[in-house]
């Protein structure tokens, strides 16, 4: 018998950057570090992608700044991103922006076959709006709570714990972790980390093992397994750049 | 009362995925005929998801003592006196007794397997993290129950199919699902449980259990109703498409593994033709059996003899079935054609287009097979032998078809016919990619003939 006309498809994979674009992004070549993170950071993700056909990446970003709004809104295949600059001013409506992802969040329009979706936070300052409301609006969308989310603190300044909340509870066990804030200090740390969650997290996204539901006696150690955090200043037998922000 | 069940059928297949990174194939399969205290027939398919990933690396052993464990409590089950309250405690069975018995034997299992394979670090039975589904076919009734993220679809005999089973679990979000490894995990499948009279006026219908990795390779339920009505129907038709068709599903959809039971009950007033003599399980499989497969066939035939008769039995009839469900199953496509090859020609081309179809999996592919390439080179085994049996180890076939001209220094086993002079032309007429060759040809290069003494 002939196959079927049925319509078999590979698993979306969402991909969000949460940017921060208040005034300080533009101190210290912060804000044109990041847009040349990820615009960097492009041909890799579409290499992963490409390694990977049974998930369709799609990129979209959002930025914050006095508000938050899209930057990029529709989902996009990664092979047909160009990446805008983001520009910095203004002050962190952070708490706006989580709001703005929980609505895009909701099924529909994602679909109910979708991958975890990941979503990377980055900022170098505190919010100052309701962030609080923004995250329990985000935890709600049970898209949220499966996705993968990341924070990249950018800077010494940069609020770690609000970073920490939004990526759930922290590890028990000291040392770098993928699941507490990554600290760029530098470029070159920044671009490490952007480089890093938009090629080896995209791939483990991709390919997702089923797990154990969570339960009370048994939390989940994350959605995904995430893969192993490249090597930055943090570590003291890396050295890759002068401490800059 | 008449029997209407036919034997399942069933195919697993390693997902598009796990080939490409050398992952195993962590879905089991298992069906099986037993029989009940009064010797009616009682039709069982089981299938089983192992979780894959670092936490779960025994995964695999775990999804196939999942399906054995659920086999051997539901014959233990059959055997004894039924429980009381008609189909009222079969029900109650399927929600509570069974899963109490599955979840404590299948712990058995696995506490068992460590002991005999120690790995490192303490014993956890999350390592062996499975899921499980269930379907019972008796001549009263049908019943399913398990846990975890399967699911089973009704096909009518017009062809149209109902979602019956799906996880709907709060906890089981993203790739999350309830496992056997969980403590409360018999507590789990009364969600999951139901219990149907077959009414002796019933239509014909299938039931199609199957994992995620089918439904999640469809891009709408719509898309996965229909393939589901397919597969039942073809799946009778040509057994042996099923294998080829979850090739399919999973290159072109999720990637992951890919696992299919189908169970058919006839139309009133036709019972099942007479059971036919159970050939040897490994030698005329019309459904390629799995690795996890051909291991649940031989597995609990050592352990178990009564059961692992029947499990022979189901296998065989799996293989078998395909003709006596096209007889209860109303047609509206033309009788295939005869096959214009042998069966072990047939596998053969069909290896060839599900390995040229996946070129960047072909080093691995063949990479797995790398004592074959060296006992080929070295004369250790008989090319001959594995070309006749194609339709069992097609992939081997072809190995043994392309085998280098003979190096006159090696001695070949007694009784061995020498390759041909250009092996190379048979792998071409089979239509072999030039991928296919190259990769063929590295392996080859790495395998060298012994030197002379």
């Amino acid at each position: 018998m002939p196959f079927p006309d049925v319509k078999l498809a590979n698993r979306p994979l969402h991909f969000l950057y949460l940017c921060d674009c208040s005034g300080s992004m533009a101190a210290s070549g912060k804000m044109q570090a990041l847009n040349q993170a990820i615009r960097q950071s492009l041909p890799g993700m579409a290499a992963v992608a490409r390694d990977n056909p049974e998930a369709r990446v799609l990129v979209r970003a959002v930025r914050f700044a006095d508000h938050a709004a899209w930057h990029i809104e529709t989902p996009t295949p990664v092979d047909q991103l160009e990446w805008r600059d983001l520009q910095a001013g203004g002050i962190t409506a952070m708490g706006e922006a989580l709001k703005l992802v929980a609505a895009a969040l909701q099924t529909p329009p994602m679909e109910v076959r979708a991958l975890p979706p990941v979503l990377v936070l980055i900022s170098d300052g505190q919010p100052t709006d309701d962030f609080a409301a923004g995250l329990e609006a985000l935890l709600r969308v049970p898209w949220a709570q499966k996705a993968v989310r990341l924070a990249i603190a950018l800077g010494h300044d940069a609020d770690l714990e609000v970073l920490q909340r939004f990526i759930g509870i922290e590890p028990a066990t000291a040392g770098r972790s993928p699941r507490r804030p990554l600290q760029a200090s530098n470029a070159t740390s920044l671009a490490q980390y952007i480089q890093w969650a938009s090629t080896a997290v995209v791939g483990a996204a991709s390919m997702p093992a089923s797990r154990v539901s969570e339960t009370p006696l048994e939390p989940a150690a994350g959605n995904i397994p995430l893969p192993d955090l490249p090597p930055t200043v943090l570590d003291p037998t890396d050295d890759v750049g002068p401490l800059v922000w | 009362m008449v029997n209407r069940w036919a034997a399942p059928i069933a195919a697993s297949r390693a997902g598009a995925a796990h080939l490409r990174t050398g992952r195993p194939c962590q879905d089991a399969v298992l069906c099986g005929e037993l029989r009940d205290a009064e010797g009616q027939p009682v039709m069982l398919m089981a299938v089983a998801d192992g979780h894959g990933g670092l936490r779960y690396r025994r995964s695999e052993v775990g999804s196939r003592l999942a399906c054995e464990t659920a086999l051997a409590v539901v014959g233990d089950a059959l055997a004894a006196a039924p429980p009381g309250d008609g189909e009222g405690g079969w029900s109650r069975w399927l929600a509570h007794d069974l899963p109490e018995a599955v979840q404590r034997r299948w712990l058995e299992a696995v506490q068992a397997h460590w002991q005999r394979d120690p790995g490192e670090g303490d014993f956890e039975s999350l390592l062996y993290g499975s899921t499980l589904g269930l379907v019972v076919m008796t001549t009263h009734w049908w019943g399913h129950t398990g846990l975890g993220d399967w699911d089973l679809v009704r096909v009518e005999a017009d062809g149209r199919a109902r979602l019956l089973q799906e996880e709907n679990e709060p906890t089981a979000l993203g790739e999350a699902t309830c496992s056997l490894c969980q403590p409360q995990a018999a507590s789990l499948f009364a969600r999951r449980a139901a219990l149907h009279p077959l009414a002796p006026e019933a239509h014909a219908f299938a039931l199609v259990l199957c994992t995620d990795g089918i439904r999640k390779s469809c891009a709408t339920d719509a898309d996965f109703l229909t393939l589901t009505a397919w597969l039942a129907r073809s799946g009778a038709e040509a057994a042996g498409d099923l294998s080829e068709a979850l090739d399919r599903i999973s290159r072109e959809g999720s990637g992951d593994d890919v696992t299919v039971a189908i169970g058919r009950s006839g139309a009133p007033g036709e019972p099942p033709a007479p059971l036919p003599a159970p050939p040897a399980v490994a030698e005329t499989p019309a459904v390629t059996p799995s690795p996890a497969q051909a291991a649940q066939a031989s597995h609990p035939r050592r352990r178990r003899p009564a059961i692992g008769r029947a499990v022979a039995i189901g296998l065989a009839l799996a293989a078998a079935g395909a003709g006596w469900l096209a007889l209860i199953w109303p047609r509206t496509q033309p009788p295939p054609q005869a096959a214009p090859t042998s069966p072990g020609l047939r596998a053969a081309l069909a290896e060839v287009e599900r390995l040229c179809a996946q070129p960047a999996s072909l080093p691995l592919e063949l990479r797995r097979r790398r004592e074959l390439f060296v006992a080929l080179r070295q004369g250790r085994q008989d090319p001959g032998q594995l070309k006749a049996a194609a339709a069992t180890d097609p992939l081997a076939a072809l190995i043994a078809a392309d085998l280098p001209a003979a190096d006159p220094t090696v001695e070949k086993p007694a009784g061995a016919k020498p390759p041909p002079a250009n092996p190379r032309r048979n792998l071409q007429a089979l239509g072999a990619c030039p991928a296919l060759l190259e990769a063929l040809s590295q392996q080859w290069a790495l395998s060298p003939a012994p030197t002379t003494p």
